[in-house]
């Protein structure tokens, strides 16, 4: 479903990104972690095609790029930006009509009253709060039906109802067979979910493993993490 | 392209749906409608000394080129887009084509623009009031000039930004030849300069520029010549045709660059996040100098000095905190680059103003500091930070402590300013003494006064820092009318020292101001929401 391969980075001199390869499959969640300036947004706004890079990044066989691959992709940043004039229900019609997506109102209903924004639909973005924000954020790359779900600190800012809600919505897209890309410092909040670990430092990942290749060994996600960080 | 219609069609209605729920948002619309109105004010035409047609062409075809040069040369560098962050989340991550988000772009960058256009349009109304063109030769001109300076050199800018990012060497190539144009240019006029015949070079090429009928033939320089001449001597049919192909060939650079096929989002990240600090700072949910990247302008890099607060506590750390970032940014001590503006400014003046009264100098930096002082101190960064309001002292402490550094620094100021003024004019000691103390006084008064502003702006409901800032010119204005009373009074009364009378009046009444102004300001630290 995401393919990357051999995706470097440089910013002038530094090489933030070094020859980087990996796939997430339909269904699978990969948990990107790695400590501050490992490279982690970097490979994330790579993938939404922000930024320019050297190698090859597909979404479902499509250059990430190209309409078709956009067409597949959802993306919830980390800082959550609304447009200041625009409500949370017409940026919910605003991703809808951007993504061709027909008949969205049903949808979008169902994802405001998850999040418990259908009584605030009428807000400006500029009104809302920053856990508001960060949950319009996420109904405005769900409305779309995403393939390939990429997400930069889905918990950050959201009140304890709304991580189980995004937590279970993970689970749910994950078993719809959407292939998700959580990229977070917070482990514990994604123990359950994820499917395979990639663990980066200094812009190259030190572990690419799959959960089912730990051989029956129980280890908490944030174990596994200081093993292959700390030196 | 359809999401992105009704993206701009949805922002307009809603902006004015927004002015209607909370009219205090149109402050600044109606600020500039009013600057707007006042500037389009019928005046009385000077026509003593009418400005001749080959000066007015002359000058507008080198404006001209020196704008699209200044075009081709910001298009070789990053190019600063009107972007915002919700921009690049939502839009840029969409299956729409960038160039389609190119073109949107574009018509964000020009309808923002278009307004600041404005002033320079209606300073243009102000020359050619004097021509007396024809209204409808006044609009056809302004049509033309929109045309030109918002479409053309924008649809420039950006061709220049694609190639320059398709073609790596095309950025170095542009701007040496730019720099090298300018090399020629200076390098002929110092010869012109030298051989003595300047006035009679500027007349020929005056003439030249303005009557040669080969010249309207070359691309868009011989077009807006043709454009200046005819809305002065009356406007021809050509006038259209050169409107049309002005509009052209913006087209023509549009398609060119629609056809590239551009990966500019990277190259617009940074002006994104910087629009979106800017916005933040505008809707106050930030402070300008909170900024990491920084709003403003410093020569150099913080310099590296220890913070010490040995033995301080309570409110007190606030002013050795300011001090110390005071002098991070500073040469030395509280001296930085606007205190080395006033030295050059006061060495000048003493060396080739000396006879000037010192009292004119000290009326023009108290008229300046009117309006510097007032949001320039650091007691406003603290009050959009936890801290202040944390503190565990009194709100009093809090308020003198937290202006006290501005008072330091006014005071290292009015030194710079009127010393060396003093002594190379040879001004009274005592009238120097008078300028210094009355300048911290007045000073003082204007930081407590703009802290009051800041309050009252937030109780009604001002909290944008544009609309804030208009609260605290007039507000200022308002505080220097009494201050204009007691100077006439005082000189009336104290006749044998009516040279004095300014400093008593500056000293009384700004004392007694800042006393009574500082207590409305001391309940700004009751709470951070401010209403």
């Amino acid at each position: 479903m995401l393919e990357v391969s051999k995706l470097s980075k440089n910013y002038g001199k530094t090489q933030a990104v070094k020859n980087v390869n990996f796939t997430v499959n339909a269904g699978e969640v990969a948990v990107l972690a790695g400590p501050n300036g490992a490279g982690k947004s970097t490979i994330i706004k790579s993938i939404a095609g922000l930024l320019k890079y050297e190698g090859k990044i597909e979404i479902c066989g499509y250059d990430n790029k190209s309409i078709k691959g956009k067409s597949a992709l959802g993306y919830i940043p980390e800082l959550p930006s609304l447009f200041p004039l625009l409500t949370i229900s017409e940026h919910l019609t605003l991703m809808a009509h951007a993504f061709n997506i027909k008949n969205h109102e049903k949808r979008a209903e169902e994802l405001l009253k998850l999040f418990d924004l259908w009584d605030k639909k009428d807000k400006y973005g500029s009104d809302l709060s920053k856990g508001m924000q960060q949950k319009a954020s996420i109904c405005c790359a769900l409305i779309t039906e995403p393939k390939v779900l990429l997400v930069d600190e889905p918990m950050l800012g959201l009140d304890p109802k709304a991580i189980r809600n995004m937590k279970e919505l993970l689970i749910k897209l994950k078993n719809e067979g959407v292939a998700i890309v959580v990229s977070t410092h917070l482990l514990d909040s994604v123990q359950e979910l994820w499917d395979r670990i990639l663990i980066m430092k200094n812009g190259e990942f030190v572990l690419s493993k799959a959960r089912n290749e730990f051989n029956n060994e129980f280890k908490s996600l944030e174990e596994i993490f200081f093993e292959f960080t700390e030196e | 392209m359809k999401a992105l219609i009704y993206l701009l069609k949805t922002s307009i209605i809603n902006y004015l749906k927004r002015i209607k729920e909370k009219p205090q948002r149109s402050i600044g619309i109606i600020f500039t409608l009013i600057w707007v109105g006042v500037l389009l004010l019928p005046r009385k035409n000077s026509s003593k000394n009418d400005i001749p047609l080959t000066v007015c062409v002359s000058i507008f075809v080198i404006l001209t080129l020196i704008t699209f040069l200044f075009s081709l040369y910001s298009g070789t560098k990053k190019v600063k887009s009107k972007f915002s962050m919700s921009d690049v989340n939502l839009i840029f991550v969409s299956p729409i084509k960038p160039q389609t988000i190119m073109l949107y772009g574009i018509v964000k960058k020009i309808a923002l623009e278009f307004f600041t256009s404005i002033y320079i349009l209606l300073q243009i109304t102000n020359v050619i009031k004097n021509l007396k063109i024809t209204p409808m030769a006044q609009i056809l001109f302004f049509i033309s000039y929109i045309i030109f300076q918002l479409i053309l050199c924008n649809c420039l800018k950006l061709f220049v930004f694609a190639l320059c990012s398709k073609y790596k060497k095309v950025g170095f190539i542009i701007r040496s030849f730019i720099k090298s144009f300018i090399l020629v240019l200076a390098a002929l006029i110092t010869f012109i300069v030298v051989k003595g015949d300047i006035k009679s070079f500027a007349v020929k090429f005056g003439e030249t520029l303005t009557y040669n009928s080969l010249f309207k033939y070359i691309p868009l320089f011989g077009w807006m010549r043709e454009i200046a001449l005819q809305t002065i001597t009356g406007v021809k049919s050509s006038y259209f045709v050169y409107i049309i192909l002005i509009t052209a060939l913006s087209l023509l650079l549009i398609y060119i660059t629609y056809s590239m096929k551009l990966d500019f989002y990277e190259d617009m990240l940074s002006s994104a996040e910087f629009n979106e600090d800017i916005k933040n700072v505008k809707n106050s949910k930030i402070s300008s100098n909170n900024n990491k990247k920084g709003f403003i302008l410093r020569p150099f890099k913080f310099k590296n000095s220890e913070l010490n607060l040995k033995e301080k506590y309570g409110a007190k750390v606030l002013l050795f905190k300011h001090m110390d970032e005071y002098s991070k940014r500073s040469f030395i001590f509280f001296v930085n680059t606007y205190s080395l503006i006033l030295l050059s400014i006061s060495i000048v003046l003493g060396i080739f103003a000396k006879s000037m009264d010192i009292k004119i100098i000290f009326i023009i930096a108290s008229g300046l500091l009117l309006f510097t002082s007032g949001f320039g101190g650091k007691i406003y960064n603290e009050i959009y930070n936890y801290f202040i309001f944390l503190l565990p002292d009194s709100p009093q402490k809090k308020l003198f402590y937290g202006i006290a550094s501005s008072l330091i620094k006014i005071f290292s100021d009015a030194v710079i300013l009127f010393v060396p003024f003093g002594i190379l004019g040879r001004k009274s000691i005592l009238e120097i003494l008078l300028c210094i103390i009355c300048y911290i006084v007045w000073g003082g008064m204007l930081s407590y006064s703009g802290l009051l502003t800041f309050r009252i702006a937030h109780a009604l409901g001002f909290t944008g820092q544009f609309a804030t800032a208009i609260l605290f010119m007039i507000f200022q204005l308002l505080l220097a009318i009494p201050m204009v009373l007691i100077i006439l009074i005082f000189t009336f009364l104290l006749k044998d020292f009516a040279g004095y009378a300014i400093y008593f009046a500056f000293l009384l009444y700004g004392v007694a101001a800042a006393a009574l102004i500082s207590l409305g300001c001391i309940g700004i630290f009751d709470h951070m929401e401010l209403e």
